[in-house]
């Protein structure tokens, strides 16, 4: 319910924001905005969100088996 | 704007009826010719409701009369050399102003082949005698108050501040009412920074009308969407004689017994003067003690209703068991209850300010009744509720700046929201809004919430602290 | 006109960045125990010496911003992949820093509240309070400070009543690997954090006294997480410690005022809540300053939101269960860490020394010219 709602405001903000921004001039910093919001929509949306990589998922794989080696040469339980 | 840069005739009839044609419709412009030769005519117009006649008849008319009669000459010329005995004549070279000056209770001679119109300011009407401050009492310090007459409040001023120093800067504001608003200042101590910004933001100002200083205010403020104001208001003149000898501006405007300071900071509407004519023990005590009762004015209900929603555990046992025995039969969640407590509180509050004196103080008495017992005997509300409501009512009072008072009295509401929505979390997530908000704010520029002030570790230290008064810092921080 | 902050005001930032979050777990002192303290120097002698190792860098541009730093040292496009690197330490940071609060309020105080409203709620507080610029955040943690303090200081006598023995002695009880591991820790969680302080140097109005503030820092916050943490053995015991999630609150929680009044840890909570969500607007502040100079953006306000939602949405993905919270504290953090802050850093520092050596070499100024003196800052 919360993903839904952000998801929502996320989509309609940037959208928004991005509009009003391009008529001020600001055409970068509407794009940057909507890029913000296009990777929110998409971490909150229903079925797509979940799959999503977070920087946890990529670390644990990125850096898990450094970890294990480290810590069993530092006999670290 | 056209009639403004009209020049004034060198024949006094036309220039009458210019007047007369700028001020159709009042019945109360007065067109008296006092030549008596039609040789170089000299036409006195004034708007009788304005000024004071019986002066004017008294002192000007006889004035003139009688040196016509000792000159045995009545010509415009010996109208204008009597005119410039009885008082300070004002040379007006254009029709606009001179008909300004008219309707600002001047009376204005139009002589015969004189390029100009000759004006003397002669106010009538009734203007207030001076009072003791209504919002800002006092037990021990000064008891005047500023009143409606910007010369009157003015000169509360500088009779206090008998500097050279002292300087003003006038601004007519209001298209149509042309209301006099005077900018006060010290030259040695105001930061030339903020009295630059503050002249430019005045200078912007564009208003039909000028009523009361809450529009100078809204114009001249850094952020007119914060609930807080950014400019301190006072009916006290001691304490903008305080506030110009610490740096600050004053504004006073025609009309208004309010003046306004700037720039102001979140201390400065906390302190109220009464702190400088006490002793430092007291005034330091009262200082802790405004602290306290603004934290229970905007924190007591939604404490009340975290505490007792979400950590129960929080209170200890004998104290739950009574809030619980007296919650029981209450059918409405403690939200709602002081929802509907805190909303009868302000109408009562908001009744009273306009009820006749001669029921207010019962229908406060039959108020306080209905809310209170009758709403407890009927199961609508508990008991620690009325206490709670009662309690942060009379706090909110303690808070000197009534608009500052007003802020946090409305913020109540939201923290009583976010506390019965997710409890402590709520409220603390509320107060670190609130505050940064605070702190973001900008009085003239200078920020509204800075603890730590840039003026030294001593001028930091006082504004928590009032040191006795021949420690604290002068010029620029003390008093 | 970017506001400046002083050295004083600099030292309180620090201090509640790094102060906040630093007693929630206290996971470090769970692995050494009794000489804990060892890693809690070893944290702050790292986190320091990473902070001089990025001024020493920066001291050759005194005009330029960490940022413009980075593009000068490294070359734009590596500079941005190099910064990327740092909005993703920040991303990795503030969705632990945002799941450990949650995990710890639905613990303590709110069970029955999806974590999804917590965050959302918090995230957007400090959205807001992020945009209001740097000036806002110091004046409000100078405030907050104060409260923090005091209300610290009656709880930390109360609690100090309970303490009985030294749990600090016997020392030297844990063999060296665990010891360089504990460092490693505490530089991952909480000293390393303060990596981010680099991309606000130039906001400081005495560049001569920023490595001393920082280093008091840093040794301010060391003692109050020390302090912090003898209490809690020294109340809770050793194996209590290892037992409970939250040991500082589990001490606080046994702390009474006379006979009635008890669990005020509830009320300690609510100013501990806020004084932890410094760390988080810090992070989302410099998150958008970064974020503005990679994409050479001019107004930075209308970023706040959606730079507050992205830290939701981030946040809310990540770190579901609780046990991979305690999981990635453990292993991944602290070897994640290093890329960001001590392999850049020391990069950084390496490349500005040949740099300097290349110019002494030529005979050219090791200054910056004054044209980049007078280019705007981000």
């Amino acid at each position: 319910m919360v993903n839904n709602a952000v998801c929502a405001i996320a989509i309609g903000y940037g959208i928004g924001a991005c509009i009003a921004l391009q008529r001020r001039g600001s055409g970068r910093e509407g794009a940057a905005v909507l890029l913000l919001c296009v990777v929110v929509a998409a971490y909150c949306a229903p079925v797509i969100g979940k799959s999503m990589p977070t920087v946890e998922s990529a670390y644990k794989r990125i850096y898990g088996p450094i970890s294990s080696y480290m810590l069993e040469k530092l006999g670290i339980r | 704007m056209e009639d403004k840069q009209i020049p004034v005739q060198t024949s006094a009839a036309s220039n009458v009826l210019f007047i007369r044609q700028l001020f159709d419709q009042n019945e109360y412009l007065v067109v008296r010719d006092i030549s008596g030769t039609d040789n170089e005519r000299a036409i006195l117009v004034y708007i009788n409701v304005l000024i004071d006649e019986k002066a004017l008849n008294e002192f000007i008319i006889r004035k003139i009369s009688e040196d016509q009669s000792r000159l045995d000459q009545a010509s415009g010329g010996t109208i204008l050399d009597s005119l410039h005995t009885v008082g300070s004549v004002a040379s007006i070279p254009l029709i606009g102003d001179a008909a300004a000056f008219i309707a600002d209770a001047g009376i204005l001679l139009f002589v015969d082949n004189h390029s100009s119109a000759y004006g003397i300011k002669l106010p009538g009407y009734e203007t207030r005698a001076i009072e003791e401050p209504k919002i800002e009492v006092n037990v021990r310090g000064p008891r005047e108050s500023f009143i409606e007459d910007l010369h009157t409040n003015l000169s509360l001023i500088f009779r206090k501040l008998k500097t050279p120093d002292l300087k003003t800067i006038s601004y007519l504001v209001g298209t149509e009412s042309q209301t006099r608003v005077t900018l006060l200042y010290l030259e040695k101590k105001i930061d030339p920074d903020v009295l630059n910004e503050l002249k430019s933001r005045m200078d912007k100002i564009r208003l039909d009308i000028l009523i009361a200083n809450t529009q100078i205010e809204e114009w001249i403020q850094d952020n007119t969407w914060s609930p807080f104001p950014q400019v301190l208001n006072t009916e006290r003149p001691d304490r903008v004689v305080t506030a110009l000898n610490r740096g600050k501006a004053a504004i006073i405007s025609d009309g208004t017994p309010i003046a306004l300071i700037v720039p102001t900071t979140f201390f400065e509407m906390m302190h109220p003067s009464e702190d400088l004519y006490e002793r430092f023990y007291f005034a330091n005590f009262l200082r802790v003690l405004r602290l306290i009762t603004l934290f229970i004015s905007l924190f007591g209900p939604a404490l009340y209703i975290a505490v007792t929603t979400f950590h129960l555990e929080m209170i200890p046992t004998p104290l739950m068991m009574a809030f619980l025995s007296s919650k029981a039969g209450v059918p409405f969640p403690t939200f709602v209850e002081a929802i509907l407590m805190e909303v009868s509180f302000e109408i009562l509050r908001e009744a009273s300010l306009r009820l006749p004196r001669a029921v207010g103080q019962s229908v406060s008495i039959v108020g306080a009744l209905v809310i209170g017992e009758a709403a407890v005997q009927s199961g609508i509300v508990s008991r620690p509720m009325v206490i709670v409501v009662a309690t942060t009512g009379i706090a909110s009072f303690t808070i000197p700046a009534f608009s500052t008072a007003l802020s946090f009295r409305m913020l109540r509401f939201p923290f009583m929201l976010l506390a019965a929505y997710i409890g402590v979390l709520g409220i603390s997530l509320g107060f670190l809004a609130l505050l940064f908000h605070l702190c973001s704010l900008r009085s003239c520029g200078v920020p509204f919430l800075n603890p730590v002030s840039g003026k030294g570790w001593r001028a930091t230290l006082q504004q928590f602290i009032l040191p006795p008064a021949k420690y604290r810092i002068r010029n620029k921080g003390g008093s | 006109m970017q506001e400046k902050v002083s050295p004083g005001a600099w030292i309180c930032l620090i201090f509640s960045f790094i102060s906040g979050f630093s007693t929630l777990f206290l996971q470090e002192a769970k692995l050494l125990e009794q000489d804990v303290w060892l890693s809690y120097l070893c944290g702050i002698a790292m986190s320091f010496g990473v902070l001089a190792v990025l001024y020493l860098a920066q001291r050759n541009y005194p005009g330029l911003s960490m940022t413009e730093v980075f593009d000068r040292l490294l070359g734009k496009q590596i500079a941005k992949i190099c910064l990327c690197l740092y909005l993703v330490y920040i991303l990795e940071i503030q969705g632990a820093a945002f799941q450990a609060l949650t995990l710890f309020y639905r613990t303590v105080v709110l069970p029955n509240t999806s974590s999804g409203q917590i965050i959302l709620l918090i995230a957007l507080t400090t959205a807001y309070a992020s945009s209001l610029g740097l000036g806002a955040i110091v004046r409000t943690v100078q405030v907050l400070l104060c409260f923090f303090l005091f209300f610290m200081l009656v709880i930390v006598v109360f609690i100090y009543k309970n303490v009985t023995i030294n749990p600090f002695l016997p020392l030297f009880q844990h063999r060296a690997p665990e010891i360089a591991f504990g460092g490693l820790l505490s530089l991952y969680f909480p000293f390393g954090k303060s990596i981010v302080f680099c991309f606000l140097f130039s906001r400081v109005t005495n560049r001569k006294k920023l490595l001393p503030s920082t280093l008091i820092a840093l040794s301010l916050s060391g003692l109050y997480l020390f302090a912090a943490t003898y209490l809690s053995f020294g109340s809770l015991g050793m194996n209590l410690v290892q037992s409970v999630t939250f040991p500082f609150f589990s001490a606080i929680q046994l702390v009474r005022f006379g006979e009635y009044l008890e669990r005020i840890e509830i009320m300690i909570i609510g100013i501990w809540t806020v004084f932890t969500l410094f760390e988080i607007i810090v992070l989302q502040f410099v998150f958008m300053q970064v974020f503005e100079h990679i994409f050479a953006l001019k107004h930075v306000r209308a970023l706040a939101l959606p730079v507050g939602l992205l830290f939701f949405a981030m946040s809310h993905r990540s770190f579901v269960h609780q046990a991979d919270l305690s999981f990635y504290n453990f292993r991944i953090g602290p070897f994640s860490t290093l890329l960001p802050t001590v392999v850049i850093p020391l990069l950084l520092l390496l490349i500005s020394l040949l740099k300097r050596g290349n110019r002494s070499g030529e005979g050219g100024p090791l200054l910056a010219s004054s044209d980049d003196a007078r280019r705007p800052r981000s």
